[in-house]
């Protein structure tokens, strides 16, 4: 045969004893079936665990029914003074971090607003204008917001105004809403979710804690090199479209050009995603160069858009002992969550999509759930099920 | 208990026809033999447990890829500390390395560009059908294909076109 195949694969089979073993699990499991007889043997132990979930259903039904509001998630954001429960940025990325922290109190009175109107006026130049940066760092990637291989939602600075007095559809409000499972447990106070600033630049790290929102792997533009060739950590890449034509800031050295970085040994590995800086403008072949610091050519390559757009991808890097189950609600740029007016519905759980030392990697992809023609502003949270907001921050769909 | 069928298949008859798909996929991710072996029969266990409908043929083995898939997530979430190196050498899955059958180069690649390749090229998956089993947006799947297909390209030293 003188064609590239995977024959070996294609012909590999299972061992005779895994085929028996699986053939036979409908007769072990019946055999396992006497639940009588579990009962009678663990009778006093489930006697037990029944007497611990009476009390605790008491103790929780006792509490519940005390005048305190009980969602933790009130999604009729917008409300005057709301504070929300923000997470100790303690070894996760700043973008946490600084997303957190940056929600203040809102004062709006008249309006339910899904999210603060952008106080920053758009700008046409991308690069000065979409990361507020304070530090003198010069390595970071704009990590934070959502991305993921083909799709994106840049967050560049919007160019337009959110509508105002968008009306948060009957979903949730902060009164006791009967569709919350009982289990969502208080918290207070009830957050909302405001428009996020951008993220400081911050150093990349070098193992598996990412300031991005998924693996340098899954970048858009991606590439490897020998550690040798790096100078002072710094990697950059340029964007052409498919008239050969660079794209965004023409000083190759900007911050709009940062790539992030990782190293491994003797092999450093470079992520640059240019959606999400909103460079991107039409469809087709796209080239990609990474450089270094001198201007030297480390690697380069070729991705295609298509811009479909039936969906974008969201992600965050959240603490790992954040809790087991995850879910993202998503608001379009009318500040109307989509999907379901039940918060904790399967079509609103999160992936994890990677699992670091200290940290996981949430993805969601709203856009294969929900119809997103809409263009504009999207905010979106991650929770878990306790109803505990673990991020947020909003994506720009505008082509 | 009642004679279920799968897509008019006995149960004994569906792990005798896909038991090379799910104990591929399995390989494919854990690249060990052990925690394959856990991964395959608790994919089998789980259609036991569940009992969906399935459509047809397709259906079925569509949704086992996927069960195939998850339980090994989830094994390697669970086991990833707990996994003695020896013990994973020692059952390694490994390919003989084959100018024409590359097998062994797709071993090599990143677990999400070798669930997306072995689909398309062994499984014979179009990007739709690869999108739908693995939950994923199309244009994810194309552009993991031909970044699947570049570093596999860089393994083996040629194209598979």
């Amino acid at each position: 045969m003188n064609k590239i195949n995977f024959d070996s694969l294609k012909n590999l089979k299972a061992p005779e004893s895994w085929i028996e073993n699986a053939a036979n699990i409908p007769q072990t499991v019946e055999k396992e079936k006497p639940v009588l007889i579990f009962f009678l043997k663990h009778s006093r132990s489930l006697a037990t665990v029944a007497c611990l979930v009476l009390i605790c259903s008491v103790s929780l039904t006792i509490y519940l029914t005390q005048d305190r509001n009980v969602l933790p998630i009130d999604l009729n954001y917008g409300q005057a003074e709301a504070t929300q429960k923000t997470h100790s940025p303690t070894d996760y990325s700043s973008d946490n971090q600084n997303s957190n922290e940056s929600i203040i109190k809102e004062t709006q009175s008249n309006n339910e607003t899904a999210y603060i109107e952008p106080t920053e006026k758009a700008d046409s130049n991308p690069s000065q204008n979409h990361i507020t940066d304070n530090t003198d760092d010069d390595n970071g990637t704009n990590g934070g917001a959502p991305h993921e291989d083909s799709t994106q939602s840049p967050t560049q600075k919007p160019t337009d105004k959110p509508t105002t007095s968008p009306s948060v559809k009957p979903t949730v409000n902060s009164t006791a809403n009967p569709t919350i499972t009982p289990s969502v447990k208080p918290t207070t106070p009830e957050p909302t979710i405001p428009r996020p600033t951008f993220p400081d630049l911050v150093e990349p790290t070098y193992n598996d804690e990412l300031p991005g929102a998924i693996p340098i792997t899954s970048y858009m533009c991606y590439g490897e090199s020998s550690v040798e060739n790096i100078i002072n950590n710094q990697v950059y890449c340029k964007i052409f479209d498919s008239a050969d034509n660079q794209l965004g800031d023409s000083d190759l050295f900007s911050k709009e050009h940062h790539a992030l970085v990782e190293k491994e040994k003797d092999k450093a590995c470079f992520g640059y995603d240019p959606l999400y800086l909103g460079l991107i403008k039409e469809v087709g072949t796209h080239r990609f160069v990474f450089y270094n610091k001198k201007g030297d050519t480390l690697c380069e390559g070729y991705f295609d858009i298509d811009f479909e757009f039936e969906e974008f991808g969201l992600g965050a890097l959240i603490p790992k002992d954040s809790g087991e189950n995850f879910y993202c609600f998503v608001f379009d740029p009318d500040g109307i969550m989509l999907g379901d007016s039940e918060l904790f519905t399967k079509e609103r759980e999160a992936v994890i999509s990677h699992i670091g030392q200290n940290i996981i990697g949430l993805e969601y992809y709203p856009g294969k759930i929900y119809n997103m023609t809409k263009l504009g502003i999207y905010t979106y949270a991650f929770y878990n099920s306790q109803g505990t907001l673990l991020f947020q921050s909003w994506a720009n769909i505008n082509y | 208990m009642a004679d279920i069928r799968f897509a008019g298949l006995r149960f004994e008859q569906v792990v005798k026809e896909y038991n090379q798909t799910v104990v591929a996929v399995c390989v494919i991710r854990l690249k060990n033999w052990a925690d394959a072996e856990d991964c395959f029969q608790n994919t089998f266990l789980k259609l036991h447990q569940k009992s969906p409908d399935f459509v047809d043929k397709e259906h079925l083995k569509a949704w086992l890829i996927r069960v195939a898939i998850n339980e090994c997530n989830n094994y390697i979430r669970k086991n990833k500390r707990l996994v003695s190196l020896e013990n994973h050498k020692n059952n390694a899955v490994e390919f003989p390395h084959d100018s024409m059958d590359i097998s062994w180069a797709l071993m090599e690649l990143d677990s999400k560009y070798r669930d997306v390749l072995y689909l398309y090229y062994v499984e014979q998956y179009k990007v739709d059908e690869i999108a739908n089993i693995l939950n994923k947006n199309s244009n994810t799947i194309k552009t993991t294909l031909k970044r699947g297909r570049e570093k596999l390209k860089q393994i083996y030293g040629g194209d598979i076109g």
